[in-house]
């Protein structure tokens, strides 16, 4: 039990990973929301409502990386898979019968892959057909 | 006895990484200084001084390494930790620059080690100034390191004693330079022609661009050859190819032959 590292040294990295995603400003709703609506209009307010504003950032940014933005790329994820997996292409009757079953499999291994990837890095938004 | 072996094997590690900084010059100021004022010039006292400078130059190497170098770029990993907490928009980004505060303070410690750990084994260029003035200065500063480097390297040759190269070509030609390289040219011995020549075409100095074949029209056969043989043999001019192919020196025209065939 001494030996074992404490769980915060394990937040770390996560949280410097989830970090890369929300660096990009498109990513970071809440916080966003929080400076167009609550940011108070001068230098003295803004000094004043630090005491609060400090937690109520921090929250904003773990919100934005573990719960906001990762819900908001699941789209964009299941998108990548059905589009890698499942789109018709060129082939054989019975190549689509034996690949059936194999793209089963690895449509949640591919959808969980794309959303982490997606959930901790600044990767573009897929882009719709209109 | 295992904590020693573990700080000797990180030692070792460290220098062999650090070995790509210490492979630019202006990385290695001890042994620079070392190297230029005392080592001897002179074949014998050269040689009869090997015992006590090769160990010195070893001690040069470790100083540079371990405490000159790291110390010297201790001013630019802060400057690059330093860009986490530039930029801060207080105004439009209230939250987020509160939010994010936690985390700047917390990476900005790793920040700073890993770019000083990086500068100190790996040749990064240090950083820019962002003040103009400091930039220009340092930019004037660097074009004068360059010119006085050229400098020496004509004196040495003229002198005709051991030259070091320079490195890069000067900024701005000026007449001092030009008036140098013309006498060096004229009064060095034949090794050194070659070794002006050579450096001069490969950084592109003036005096080759405007006469790429200076070398091919040297007094001494060997620097002819040796011309003859750095160069492609295309866009000679017809006088020089005619004057190379009727050449006194047998190796010379045998080479230009094989070279300026039409």
């Amino acid at each position: 039990m001494a030996n074992r590292p404490h769980r915060s040294t394990l937040l770390l990295p996560l949280a410097l990973a989830a970090s890369c995603a929300i660096a990009e400003p498109d990513n970071r709703r809440t916080l966003n929301a929080l400076d167009a609506h609550l940011t108070p209009s001068s230098t003295s307010a803004r000094w004043l409502a630090s005491p609060v504003a400090l937690p109520v950032g921090v929250l904003g940014v773990a919100t934005d990386a573990l719960i906001v933005h990762p819900c908001c790329v699941l789209d964009d994820a299941w998108g990548d898979t059905v589009e890698w997996l499942w789109e018709p292409r060129e082939e054989s009757r019975f190549r689509s019968a034996v690949m059936t079953p194999l793209r089963v499999i690895a449509s949640p291994i591919v959808f969980l892959g794309d959303w982490l990837g997606r959930a901790t890095f600044a990767v573009p938004p897929r882009k719709e057909d209109a | 006895m295992r904590p020693l072996r573990a700080v000797v094997l990180h030692a070792v590690a460290l220098l062999a990484a650090a070995g790509c900084a210490w492979s630019n010059p202006a990385n290695r100021p001890v042994w620079n200084a070392f190297e230029q004022n005392v080592v001897p010039d002179g074949d014998i006292a050269f040689y009869a001084t090997l015992p006590l400078t090769v160990p010195a130059g070893l001690g040069a190497i470790l100083v540079d390494t371990l405490v000159v170098h790291p110390v010297r770029v201790l001013d630019d990993a802060a400057g690059d930790a330093g860009e986490l907490w530039d930029d801060l928009d207080w105004q439009k980004q209230y939250y987020t620059e509160l939010g994010f505060l936690p985390l700047r303070a917390a990476v900005t410690p790793l920040a700073f080690a890993g770019s000083w750990l990086g500068r100190i084994c790996f040749d990064i260029p240090p950083r820019e100034s962002r003040d103009p003035s400091k930039r220009a200065a340092a930019a004037q500063s660097a074009a004068d390191a360059r010119r006085t480097e050229w400098l020496a390297f004509l004196s040495a040759l003229e002198q005709q004693v051991a030259a070091v190269p320079p490195a890069r070509a000067p900024v701005e030609w000026d007449a001092e330079l030009a008036a140098a390289f013309e006498r060096t040219h004229r009064v060095a011995n034949a090794r050194g022609r070659h070794l002006l020549l050579r450096t001069a075409a490969r950084q592109r100095v003036p005096p080759l661009v405007a006469e790429p074949w200076l070398g091919l029209r040297d007094r001494d056969p060997v620097v002819r050859y040796l011309e003859l043989q750095a160069c492609s043999g295309n866009d000679v001019p017809a006088d020089l190819r005619r004057a190379l192919l009727a050449d006194d020196n047998e190796m010379v025209r045998l080479l230009a032959a094989d070279k300026l065939r039409e």
